[in-house]
């Protein structure tokens, strides 16, 4: 996750192995499948003590919705190369997920300098991880997201070949950076990226009860949503993209996300835990959301590209 | 006795948990008393209605400041309140406690986490085996669970219970026939009177909970005409104003648990029935942080980061 100044740094930071832990429990459980996980996950979290079921349904709801994006993305673009940059990567597995899908798929994965030294450290844990994590089409950088020069320089030295189509994703990083810092990182890939998309997952409506709590919360917790009115609704996260350099956008709450998941799969991991927190449910996931930026053509083969 | 039982009440009223051994004979001197309720516990008014406490000490002890001391005030509370909150051992016991100490004045009633099951997954089981390094303390709870009354009709009129109505049952007789003695089943009307919900739906449908039903309009005027009373008071589910009038007020939900989960944001409420069953909801919200003994970074609640 991307790093703030000051006290918030290491609350932020942390944050990376808290989602590390809750998505390593989900695949424990059997909501997902996912080889490199148990690597990168360490026992004990911020919060230590054993999620709630809510929270196992809610970290699916979020990794299934990028993997079903993502591969939609691999479909629609076809046999040639094609990138994917994981902006604020922590210790997500999306990037192998992609690698071990789409064969002519090159991945690029930025965080924090303390996150992927330590992210390296970790993938050493599992031979499967580690040779994932050696293959020539992955890179993983260090970088502050918020310095665009910084970020620019990378993929040079990458030598990332924007023509190529190139699915950006930010899962939970954006509302984490200082006012204004969502805007340009957003503009950034929207000027450089010709054909493609840029997915993001983000914390919304601050302003009401709930939101209002969330956002004491995460504060009193020292990882602070410091940007989240950058884009404080779905209407709101859809108009960052459309100011900053995007063609076209869309943007669901994550109940209506949810909604949209595959059937077969959210009956099966509605089985899986005894779940009595419906009106919570409802709240929580009212007050995060996946937006959606796409470049392309009129017509092109990103037309369809979204949760459909 | 009461001597001994106002020492538990006083060390419970300052959060402190109780000995093992004391759990155990405040647990057996309870079984004593809900063994003769009824599963339609009778109450005269006044009385002051509560919803779900789910652990949160503190914001009790809002409650009791809001609504009044027992035994001064007359309480029913209907059910949960164990699970969730970070103190349910403390919570449970003390509501116990005053039971045993002023039976004709506290009112407990079941909600669906006074369960083996549920505890397992939502908190009390953990909790007790954090606090007491064993489990003893967890059976000798949910043993409690098994014999606290299924609902309440106050003077007649009201008809309380944790969830709502279910499709086996037509008259108020029929839940005093009921086995209550028992983890609560997977289904029947026993479950669907501790899981059911009102919806704006014709008749009966499906509870997305994947037990009890959901209720309509039609459902519950029916059941208040039959059995001749004037309305339902239940808990269960979340409202974030504290509580909600459904079905031209033949129907309240009373939510007691203020910024629930130390996540949600609501306010509270517990709904006050003068000796005429005027009503009367007082609004409370949770306890400042100061009163609450708690580490700042032990109460950070889940999110997704």
């Amino acid at each position: 996750m991307p790093r703030d100044d000051g006290d918030d740094a290491r609350g932020v930071i942390e944050t990376a192995s808290d989602a590390a832990r809750a998505k390593r429990d989900i695949a424990r459980l059997g909501y997902v499948d996912d080889a490199h996980v148990e690597a990168f996950a360490r026992e004990t979290g911020a919060s230590g003590a054993r999620h709630a079921p809510l929270v196992h349904r809610g970290y699916w709801a979020r990794s299934t919705a990028t993997r079903a994006l993502s591969d939609a993305f691999g479909s629609a673009v076809g046999d040639g190369r094609f990138n994917v940059v994981n902006v604020g990567c922590g210790y997500d597995t999306i990037g192998f997920y992609v690698m071990e899908r789409w064969a002519n798929a090159r991945v690029v994965e930025v965080d924090h300098e303390e996150v992927t030294k330590e992210r390296r450290a970790r993938s050493e844990a599992s031979a499967g991880t580690a040779a994932a994590a050696a293959s020539e089409v992955y890179d993983l950088r260090a970088c502050d997201v918020r310095d665009g020069e910084a970020l620019a320089r990378i993929f040079e030295e990458v030598k990332l070949d924007w023509s190529a189509p190139t699915l950006v994703i930010a899962e939970c990083v954006l509302a984490y950076l200082p006012p204004g810092k969502s805007d340009e990182v957003v503009r950034f890939f929207g000027e450089r990226v010709e054909r493609g998309a840029f997915i993001s997952y983000d914390p919304i409506e601050p302003d009401d009860a709930f939101g209002r709590q969330m956002v004491r919360n995460v504060e009193s917790r020292g990882c602070a949503f410091a940007g989240i009115r950058d884009a404080p609704s779905v209407a709101g996260a859809r108009a960052r993209f459309e100011r900053n350099a995007w063609r076209r956008a869309e943007a669901y709450d994550m109940n209506e996300v949810y909604a949209r998941l595959d059937p077969v799969e959210r009956a099966r991991i509605e089985r899986i835990e005894l779940f009595d927190e419906f009106e919570e449910w409802k709240l929580i996931m009212a007050h995060y959301c996946v937006s959606v930026g796409v470049n392309d053509d009129e017509g092109g083969v990103l037309a369809d590209f979204g949760l459909r | 006795m009461s001597h001994e039982l106002d020492g538990w009440i006083a060390a419970l009223r300052k959060c402190e948990p109780l000995e093992e051994d004391d759990v155990k004979r405040l647990c057996q001197m309870a079984i004593e008393i809900l063994v003769e309720e009824s599963n339609v516990q009778t109450i005269d008014s006044p009385v002051t209605i509560c919803g779900d406490i789910h652990g949160q000490f503190y914001d009790l002890l809002e409650l009791f400041k809001v609504g009044g001391d027992c035994p001064d005030t007359n309480y029913l509370f209907m059910g949960d309140f164990v699970d969730r909150g970070f103190y349910s051992v403390e919570t449970f016991l003390l509501l116990l406690a005053l039971k045993v100490r002023y039976p004709d004045r506290m009112y407990l009633i079941r909600g669906n986490h006074e369960c083996r099951q549920i505890t397992q997954v939502y908190g009390f089981y953990d909790e007790c085996l954090r606090k007491y390094g064993s489990v003893n303390v967890w059976r000798y709870c949910t043993d409690v669970f098994d014999y606290l009354s299924l609902s309440a009709l106050i003077d007649n009129k009201i008809f309380c219970v944790h969830g709502g109505l279910s499709p086996s049952i037509t008259t108020i007789d029929q839940i005093r026939t009921i086995d209550r003695k028992q983890e609560v089943p997977h289904e029947g009307a026993m479950c669907d009177l501790l899981w059911s919900d009102p919806e704006d739906v014709s008749g009966w449908g499906l509870s997305p909970r994947g037990a009890g039903y959901l209720f309509g309009d039609d459902v519950c005027t029916s059941f208040t005409q039959t059995n001749s009373v004037d309305m339902i008071a239940r808990a269960h589910q979340l409202v974030m104003e504290g509580y909600k009038w459904m079905f031209n007020k033949r129907l309240v939900t009373v939510w007691s648990a203020p910024n629930y989960c130390y996540r949600c944001g609501n306010v509270a409420a517990i709904l006050e029935l003068d000796e005429n069953l005027a009503h009367d909801f007082k609004v409370f919200e949770a306890a400042p942080q100061e009163a609450r003994g708690v580490p700042a970074k032990r109460a950070t609640p889940d999110y997704f980061l």
